[in-house]
């Protein structure tokens, strides 16, 4: 197979080392990932990492399946900027969970939650200048602007007046298009992932969870909340892989490997659906 | 539509909401002891904190112009 002489590795000739730096951004991305109002992209555009951490991601490429099938570890580390990924992940776990623990337990307490809140009500608002900001670079903002932004302010008051109930034991559907939403919004800069939960109104929920994971507190429970969201993507998992596995690696896929999948793929969903 | 949806997600973030504590109201966190002043003085700081990094952070336009 010709290999293709065009290298897009952004460290290209460098050798992997150590990228504090890297891990410093990360804590600050993860931080900011979990209040409502920051974002992580945000972050990572201020501190100078965006355009990098981009280029990183997109670098997951053919040519990088292509080093990994051939266990080629250092073209493939040197080709998505690994140690970068690494250490920048490495900080937003760290940021997240330090985050995770305090703001819950600020939001729990009822002495201290109305000024969580409206601390969350000016980073809300001062985030707003960014994206208003953006819009302006975009285009002038006229009566057909003004007509979306009411709309949106009309979908996200709508959503937050939800029913409880909802909010509180959330279906697993939900919750899953609820963290496929979050996860986008969070590499967007401006778009706050923790916001776009904050209005679905499973954000409460959800720390909730991550908490009691951090603290080991209650794990069957936790795993329980989560099965329903892997359990479909171990789903569509499966069939992705079939799919790039066949159609555009040509790979010869035994049928049984596929039938165990799918079959475990199944027998998941309905776990998930009419429990143990 | 995203600006929209930030504006809106306001009535969400109230402060002087009542706390659902349990399916009901929790009786701890009534307006009543809520100080008003402490309230508006931590949005302002959060807001004048947000707004800085705002106004120094490049927008993602600027950015890959540079």
């Amino acid at each position: 197979m010709p290999e293709n002489t065009i290298d897009h590795s952004p460290r290209k000739g460098e050798q992997p080392k150590l990228e504090p730096g890297a891990w410093i951004r990360g804590v600050g991305m993860g931080a900011a990932d979990v209040v409502p109002g920051f974002s992580g992209g945000t972050v990572a555009l201020f501190t100078g990492i965006y355009e990098r951490l981009v280029g990183a991601i997109s670098q997951f490429d053919r040519q990088a399946f292509q080093h990994f099938r051939k266990r080629e570890w250092s073209k493939f580390a040197e080709h998505v900027d690994l140690f970068f990924l690494c250490w920048l992940v490495l900080g937003i776990a760290c940021g997240f969970v330090a985050s995770t623990l305090t703001v819950k337990s600020l939001l729990d307490a009822p002495a201290t939650r109305p000024y969580v809140l409206a601390a969350f009500v000016g980073m809300v608002l001062g985030a707003s200048v960014f994206v208003f900001r953006s819009l302006q670079q975009i285009a002038p903002i006229g009566v057909k602007q003004v007509l979306v932004i009411v709309a949106g302010a009309a979908i996200a008051a709508a959503l937050s007046l939800m029913p409880a109930n909802l909010r509180e034991s959330p279906p697993y559907w939900f919750i899953f298009v609820s963290g496929a939403i979050g996860i986008c919004a969070m590499i967007l800069p401006g778009i706050s992932g923790a916001l776009m939960l904050m209005i679905l109104g499973i954000y409460e929920y959800l720390m909730g969870i991550a908490r009691s994971l951090i603290h080991l507190d209650d794990l069957f429970h936790c795993l329980n909340g989560l099965r329903g969201v892997w359990a479909g993507m171990f789903d569509r998992t499966v069939i992705v892989f079939k799919t790039f596995a066949v159609d555009v690696c040509e790979l010869p896929v035994n049928n049984a490997f596929h039938d165990v999948g799918i079959n475990a793929g199944r027998d998941c969903k309905a776990l998930a659906v009419c429990g143990p | 539509m995203m600006l929209g949806l930030m504006l809106g997600a306001i009535v969400k973030l109230w402060p002087f909401a009542a706390h659902e504590v349990d399916g009901g109201i929790d009786a701890g966190a009534t307006s009543a002891e809520i100080s008003v002043p402490g309230v508006i003085v931590s949005g302002l700081i959060s807001l004048l904190v947000t707004l800085a990094f705002s106004y120094f952070a490049p927008t993602k336009k600027a950015a890959s112009a540079t």
